[in-house]
């Protein structure tokens, strides 16, 4: 007898715990995180600097610029910078919807790299592209901005 | 000639999307719209850069390949958002009852 009220005593105490802990405040995004959000911007800047060259290139018609060999040092830097802000948001708890934004992001720059291997001689293709990733980008910052938002809220309540 | 009709394309995309859609909370949002808007507007240039020939197969395929991409973006971003106005409203509606709780009960619950 005794043994059990022990027994439903440390349930209690348990779970007590477990509610104090779980709902002094729900959680159902990963909170703003300053590194991915200037990772986000330094991708972006790269990305519009290679966007301005390339179009350049194909208004001065200079098309050698333009091949891939050319840009493939752009490609990889700008992947490298992807894929390390990517190791990086897997590592946050509830970030998986920035995980996807930054996945369909990725894919566009592969699809970009692909798009440059071929021969670009008009800037009308080239502007899809570059109207594609910069939506990719505002959208990005949208959800940035609003978990900065939610941050300093946070922390004036908290105050 | 081109044959695609933006108005068109459009209208039976955004007619079988809401239809997708009949019963979830938000519906089509103004953002997943305008995507939408956008793709259509493409394949419809895509069309008339073959006409031009200043497209191969293979580039209007990246090329829509990557508008799809951006539009799954706009998405994940309105599924964010979305996330983000539910955890205010629950986290407000906890907050508007916590000294009540908290002192009722006589432990910090909340």
């Amino acid at each position: 007898m005794n043994k059990s009220i022990n027994l439903t005593k440390k349930y209690l105490t348990l779970s007590i715990f477990v509610t104090i802990f779980f709902a002094s405040c729900v959680t159902l995004i990963g909170a703003y995180d300053q590194v991915t959000d200037q990772g986000i911007q330094k991708i972006q800047t790269d990305i519009s600097t290679l966007f301005v060259k390339m179009e350049k290139n194909v208004t001065d018609s200079n098309y050698t610029a333009n091949s891939y060999e050319s840009l493939k040092n752009n490609f990889t830097l700008i992947e490298g910078e992807m894929k390390s802000l990517q190791i990086r948001c897997n590592a946050i708890p509830k970030y998986s919807i920035i995980q996807g934004q930054l996945k369909t992001v990725s894919d566009n720059i592969t699809l970009l790299e692909a798009l440059s291997k071929t021969s670009i001689k008009k800037n009308v293709i080239l502007q899809p592209a570059d109207s594609a990733i910069t939506l990719q980008f505002s959208q990005m910052a949208n959800l940035q901005n609003a978990l900065k938002k939610e941050k300093v809220s946070t922390s004036n309540k908290s105050n | 000639m081109a044959i695609l009709d933006f108005n068109t394309i459009f209208s039976s995309m955004v007619s079988a999307a809401t239809t997708s859609l009949k019963g979830s909370i938000t519906g089509l949002t103004a953002p997943a719209k305008a995507a939408m808007k956008s793709l259509a507007q493409y394949l419809v240039d895509i069309e008339q850069m073959k006409l031009d020939g200043t497209c191969t197969q293979e580039q209007a395929t990246f090329l829509i390949k990557m508008q799809k991409n951006a539009a799954q973006t706009v998405l994940l971003t309105e599924e964010g958002l979305g996330l983000i106005a539910a955890q205010d409203a629950i986290n407000a509606a906890l907050d508007v009852v916590k000294t009540a709780v908290n002192t009722a009960i006589g432990w910090p619950l909340l």
